[in-house]
């Protein structure tokens, strides 16, 4: 049941990630809702889940944002094992409502849009350093401004 | 088998990493494939709903600046117009008297822009009319200030444009003033980038840069951006020209599709094949 939810939650995210970015852009750079669900997902169900779902959602995002095919599924994928290691059965909650999870988001920001934008950039006139850095940072820290909001939700909520 | 099903078992992290690295890597090896196409016209009539949907929310930071500049800008144009209808009517004339010709008018189709995707990673705009209204992908896409970009998915009711701002943007473009011929391209920032141009030959600051002939989606002579900087390449004979768009990308609400008169596109493509077929049949000469 839990595994529908997120199914759910996930696809959600995809659209509104696709469909209303364009209103929170700045510098250039949105946040990434569905990366702050996927280390969700991570922190709670561990690396499989957490791989697995990086890879769906990273293909769908990929479908629909009309980017490079496999980029979002690459750096999603990759993003959520390495994310997977921080999974600790017996300090879920622990890290899901507090600072944890902001430090692991940011973390998770970091290498999904170095992974991108380096694929991104490959066979092009880009400088793959001034745009990670320029675009993968801002949007990085613009993500986890983003993430206090969950975070905010999941500490006032009473332990499961 | 029941050993290597509990070794896939113990390990399964990293055999499904591999198993989704190897999908996601085959994915992004037939990502520029025609194979990929129908996947894209219908993830573009999806997204194209969905984002019609939404075109009535305005963007309030923008409007006022944006109604600001429109103004100044109707003021401009009024201005222009006048100078360029003497401009055509003396410049069909020399072409008569040159023998030239008529040069073929565009055939425009207005379109709508009912979803806008402008962060630097996809800047994307997705239109209201689609292969239905003889849209076809690789069209190109003007406002009265310049190229926009070009069509890169259709579907029956909407298109998708791939903007300047794109990493797989480019165009032959030249000079206006002295024809001096280069390649834009997208650098990653704010502006563009035209290469390929030679130390020796004239390019100046505030040089308009417009499409050229050469180009096999756009038609010529359409603005594309100013130079604003010219830079040395280290080690080498060309020149690095960095160009402001003359459209400003983020705020295109309406655009223009130019339609290419497909049997004149197959005529001039057949003729081209022709020409290169002939060339790889001839023999090298001693």
């Amino acid at each position: 049941m839990n595994y529908l939810i997120y199914a759910g939650v996930g696809i959600v995210l995809v659209a509104l990630q696709v469909l209303i970015s364009r209103f929170l852009s700045i510098a250039g750079a949105s946040p990434d809702f569905v990366l702050i669900f996927l280390v969700w997902i991570t922190i709670r169900e561990g690396q499989f889940v957490g791989e697995t779902s990086g890879f769906a959602l990273g293909l769908m995002l990929d479908i629909f944002s009309s980017g490079i095919l496999g980029a979002h599924t690459l750096a999603k994928t990759v993003t959520c094992f390495l994310i997977g290691f921080f999974y600790d059965p017996d300090k879920v909650d622990q890290h899901i409502r507090n600072w944890p999870f902001l430090l692991l988001t940011l973390l998770a920001a970091v290498i999904n849009n170095f992974l991108y934008y380096f694929l991104y950039t490959r066979a092009s006139e880009i400088s793959f350093v001034e745009f990670a850095f320029r675009y993968g940072a801002v949007g990085a820290l613009y993500t986890v401004v983003f993430a206090i909001l969950p975070l905010l939700y999941w500490s006032r909520r009473r332990a499961y | 088998m029941k050993r290597i099903l509990d070794l896939i078992l113990a390990f399964r992290e990293y055999v499904a990493l591999a198993t989704y690295v190897a999908v996601s890597l085959v994915l992004i090896g037939i990502s520029q494939s025609t194979d990929v196409q129908p996947l894209r016209a219908f993830t573009t009539g999806v997204v194209g709903v969905l984002q019609s949907s939404l075109a009535w929310i305005p963007n309030p930071i923008t409007l006022s600046r944006e109604n600001s500049e429109l103004r100044q800008h109707a003021i401009e144009l009024a201005s222009e117009v006048g100078r360029l209808r003497r401009a055509k009517v003396e410049n069909d004339e020399l072409r008569r008297m040159l023998g030239l010709g008529a040069r073929p008018e565009w055939k425009l189709l207005p379109v709508e822009v009912v979803g806008k995707t402008t962060n630097f990673e996809r800047n994307m705009l997705t239109l209201s009319r689609g292969e239905d209204d003889g849209v076809l992908k690789g069209m190109a896409v003007v406002t009265d200030a310049g190229l926009v970009g070009r069509v890169f998915s259709v579907s029956p009711h909407f298109a998708l444009v791939e903007m300047l701002f794109n990493r797989d943007f480019r165009a032959a473009a030249k000079v206006g003033r002295t024809r001096v011929e280069g390649i834009v391209a997208w650098d990653g920032g704010p502006t563009l980038v035209m290469r390929n141009v030679p130390k020796a030959l004239d390019v100046q600051v505030g040089d308009l840069i417009v499409t050229s002939e050469y180009s096999t989606f756009f038609p010529a002579d359409v603005p594309i951006g100013t130079v604003i900087r010219i830079e040395p390449e280290p080690n080498s004979l060309f020149r690095k020209v960095t160009l402001e768009p003359t459209v400003n990308l983020f705020r295109v609400e309406h655009a223009y599709v130019v339609l290419k008169d497909i049997q004149l596109e197959r005529e001039r493509l057949a003729l081209e094949q022709k020409a290169k077929d002939d060339a790889a049949k001839q023999p090298l000469k001693k």
